[in-house]
């Protein structure tokens, strides 16, 4: 089984290619551009200090990690549930699949306006817009994973004596977990993708807002400083997940 | 000694034991979109007795399987009835256990022990009956060292232990095994049939057990039903197995009930792929 942790050598070569990219990246934009069009890695990070000695990097990131969050967690509370009644009963699937089939190719951003319109320009806003775009993704790997759970499986607990409830609860459920964690993996990744657009849009704070806002001021430095602490809060969240999953749900039968 | 004792009263409760009948049951399915019936099975005929091990024998595509789904009752015969002690089969139950091919049929979030915990934790016993229970049941399948192994950790044949454990610790009036041992290696196979056949005298459990192969079949079985080819399979054949354990296949008899069966088998064929 694959650990999250990676081998030494493998963490060497990482951290080699990371090396070999900064000093790539360092003399390509100290040679050849003004730091305005392309700033340093040097000049990135001095920015970055800045930003988050004055606290406001900070701040930025709690914003946007706190809309990401909480419209990610209550999200996936919604689809979990609503994905196991449609995996497992063919009305509900009926009721349901022809807005999960026509909602999840509506990206989040295209609501924004009517949603700011209808709940303001507030929290409440951008974190709906996460809410949405987290459903549909693990909506479907829900219901993905309860149509996938092999036909023999089901008979051997009918079998075995287990009744609608009881192979609900005892065999539909775990098996549908690892369908469910990955679901849930992709859906970060989109909320970090949203939760920047709709900061760009419509909000006054978020790592979003940093980015779009500096282009006002030429701030290329700062526009670059947003876009590392996305990548790397993006990574390490996912990092997270999986160390969670390989922790908890390995044997499932989830990869991490 | 007493604990021997106790096992062994345990798994030969003579509760669980039962008969099968097979009423002229036919199965055939109707396709929605062509409207057209295509039987798979037809005037199936078959009384097995409290204790015998059968086997239906037969080439592929002829509905063995078919017919073994029904008699679990995954699926309701289109003609005809199947009663277990004279009562009518009307769905899957716990006095109907099925060992599946598949090793997908057990549960990967299970150790091997919670596997065969789990049929008794479905019917209500506590926490330390189910653990005696498998603790007795992976003893009889020789995986008592083995409890704490998840399906990923063991082998295909390990596997099929745990499925026949599980089945059993369950207590059902009727094992039915769908080509337990197809997906196995030839040693791996012949090691289980030899422990099945142990198994089988020990518990004295009803057996119905699905195969294509006529060896196995001859190893295992009191009685050998051999279906027609399908579409619409019958019985062509049924034969008795009248030799003791252990089998050896060098015996004379059973090369002669081999060739015979073949032989059967053969001329199916060819009478099939006349009409065909």
């Amino acid at each position: 089984m694959n650990t999250p942790l990676r081998s030494r050598t493998t963490r060497q070569i990482y951290i080699g290619s990371i090396v070999f990219a900064l000093v790539f990246w360092h003399l390509i934009a100290t040679k050849y551009f003004e730091p305005a069009f392309f700033p340093s890695p040097l000049a990135v990070l001095k920015s970055g200090y800045e930003l988050a000695t004055s606290g406001e990097l900070i701040k930025h990131i709690y914003d946007s990690l706190f809309r990401i969050i909480l419209g990610f967690l209550i999200g996936s509370a919604i689809a979990i549930p609503v994905g196991l009644l449609m995996g497992s009963s063919q009305l509900f699937r009926a009721i349901l699949e022809p807005y999960t089939e026509f909602f999840r190719f509506v990206p989040a951003i295209a609501w924004l306006t009517p949603v700011v319109l209808w709940f303001g320009i507030g929290e409440i806003s951008k974190i709906l817009i996460i809410i949405y775009t987290t459903v549909f993704i693990v909506l479907i790997n829900t219901v993905v994973g309860v149509s996938n759970i092999p036909i023999n499986r089901l008979r051997a607990a009918a079998c075995l004596g287990a009744d609608r409830l009881k192979t609900f609860r005892f065999v539909i459920w775990p098996s549908t977990i690892p369908f469910i964690l990955t679901g849930m993996r992709l859906a970060m990744g989109n909320s970090f993708a949203t939760v920047v657009s709709a900061e760009m849009i419509a909000a006054d704070n978020g790592l979003g807002f940093l980015i779009f806002n500096s282009r006002l001021w030429m701030a290329t430095d700062h526009i670059f400083v947003g876009i590392i602490c996305l990548g790397v809060l993006g990574v390490l969240t996912d990092r997270i997940f999986r160390v969670l999953i390989w922790r908890y749900a390995g044997h499932y039968g989830a990869t991490t | 000694m007493s604990k021997i004792n106790s096992s062994n009263e345990l798994i030969q409760n003579k509760q669980s034991r039962g008969s099968l009948t097979l009423r002229s049951v036919g199965f055939s399915y109707t396709t929605s979109r062509q409207q057209h019936t295509t039987p798979i099975l037809e005037h199936i005929d078959l009384e097995i007795s409290d204790g015998e091990f059968v086997c239906v024998l037969g080439p592929s595509g002829c509905g063995k399987t078919t017919l073994l789904n029904l008699v679990a009752g995954f699926h309701s015969p289109t003609q005809g009835e199947i009663l277990l002690d004279g009562s009518a089969i009307t769905g899957p139950s716990a006095n109907r256990g099925v060992v599946f091919q598949g090793e997908d049929a057990l549960f990967p979030w299970l150790t091997a022990k919670e596997n065969v915990k789990f049929g008794l934790k479905m019917r209500g016993h506590t926490d330390v009956e189910q653990s005696e229970i498998a603790n007795r049941y992976l003893e009889l399948v020789h995986l008592s060292s083995h409890g704490e192994k998840f399906p990923s950790e063991m082998s295909g044949g390990m596997k099929q232990r745990v499925q026949i454990a599980r089945i059993l610790a369950n207590q059902p009036q009727v094992l039915l095994m769908d080509e337990p041992f197809g997906a196995l290696d030839a040693q791996t196979r012949s090691k289980l049939q030899t422990d099945l056949v142990q198994i089988w005298m020990k518990t004295k459990k009803t057996v119905l057990f699905i195969t294509h192969d006529i060896t196995e079949a001859i190893l295992l079985s009191t009685r050998i039903v051999l279906l027609t080819k399908g579409p619409g399979s019958k019985i062509a054949q049924t034969i008795e197995v009248n030799m003791g354990h252990p089998r050896r296949r060098n015996n004379s008899r059973f090369g002669e009930l081999w060739e015979s069966v073949n032989d059967t088998i053969n001329s199916e064929e060819s009478r099939t792929s006349v009409t065909a």
